[in-house]
């Protein structure tokens, strides 16, 4: 769910071992085991959250490219494609990442946890910290957006 | 059971919970097989968008590693009679000096401990001029040239800047 979320394998797997580590450290924290799921998810989140925030500091020095949405170009993204698998996968990623970007950032989330992640409903709104149907309305709206973005850009059934 | 078919903004919304549809939408849903398969198909299409990012997410080619826990400290395992011993020790050292005081006179200070006393003035003045870390003090200063901040290695300049986002990790529990 992280690489979602960031496009770079190197970043995705370090924000990953910190996203275990600290749930780790403080799983005595979590009152009841059938919050795992959406509190490891809160965990990540935020940590994604703040790598993003992290990304564009340093973009202001120079330090690192990153686009609007906050992706970082990693060196795995600037390498030449040497298959058509990844020359597929990429051109996929590009399209989710320019359909996600027409979003705001709590849709992209809440649509992110629904559909990439797969989590209920009940999930999101604990992972989230918000209730039930402000997570719905978030939903609705980026549904109809993902949906007119894919249509919009001729993508149709190709891709959604 | 009404006849109109659901619209385009119903199927959406059936999409994110049918259970938020109107009740006689929701019969309509599951009476009509038009609409019912519209649902259907729209649902696919957003999760197999998602099935497909599953799918074409690359594999972690790390395992998750816990570091290693640092060795237990070895004064904890010495027995409580010898740190009691210690501290009677210490106890016996700081009564005994207070009853019987020295009887040496205290010593005169010289030249060379007055200079020492000055330049340990000096420094501690400094260090209260200039109390910031290297790395920040060209933020603070205006009339001092800008000090190199290695931004890939000074996790504390960034995490100054932007402080992370802690509070809101457990506050599921």
């Amino acid at each position: 769910m992280i690489y979602y979320r960031t496009r770079s394998q190197m970043d995705a797997e370090d924000l990953c071992q910190d996203v275990f580590l600290r749930a780790f450290k403080h799983i005595g924290r979590l009152a009841s085991p059938a919050l795992f799921r959406s509190w490891l998810y809160s965990i990540a989140v935020n940590r994604v959250r703040d790598h993003h925030r992290r990304q564009r500091i340093k973009s202001m020095f120079g330090m690192v490219s990153v686009d609007e949405e906050g992706f970082q170009e990693s060196e795995e993204m600037a390498t030449p494609p040497e298959a058509a698998q990844q020359l597929a996968r990429d051109k996929f990623w590009d399209r989710v990442r320019d359909i996600m970007a027409r979003l705001p950032r709590m849709e992209r989330e809440v649509f992110y946890l629904r559909f990439f992640d797969q989590l209920s409903i009940k999930e999101i709104t604990e992972a989230m910290h918000k209730n039930e149907s402000t997570i719905k309305t978030h939903l609705y709206r980026a549904l109809g957006k993902v949906k007119a973005a894919a249509e919009a850009a001729g993508l149709g059934e190709e891709i959604l | 059971m009404t006849n109109r078919h659901l619209n385009h903004a119903e199927l959406l919304l059936a999409v994110v919970d049918t259970a938020d549809l109107a009740a006689e939408k929701s019969a309509h849903l599951g009476a009509c097989p038009v609409c019912r398969s519209a649902w259907e198909h729209l649902q696919e299409r957003f999760q197999r968008l998602g099935r497909t990012a599953r799918e074409l997410a690359p594999a972690p080619t790390r395992p998750f590693r816990l570091p290693q826990p640092a060795p237990a400290p070895r004064w904890r395992f010495k027995p409580m009679w010898a740190m009691g011993l210690v501290a009677a020790m210490l106890l016996v050292m700081v009564v005994g000096r207070t009853m019987w005081p020295a009887d040496t006179p205290a010593p005169v200070p010289t030249a060379a401990m007055l200079e020492a006393d000055r330049r340990l003035g000096e420094a501690v003045d400094a260090l209260v001029a200039d109390a910031l870390p290297v790395s920040f003090q060209h933020l603070a200063s205006l009339d001092e040239e800008a000090s190199e901040v290695d931004l890939q290695t000074d996790e504390a300049w960034i995490d100054w800047v932007v402080p992370p986002i802690e509070a809101e990790d457990d506050s599921l529990t």
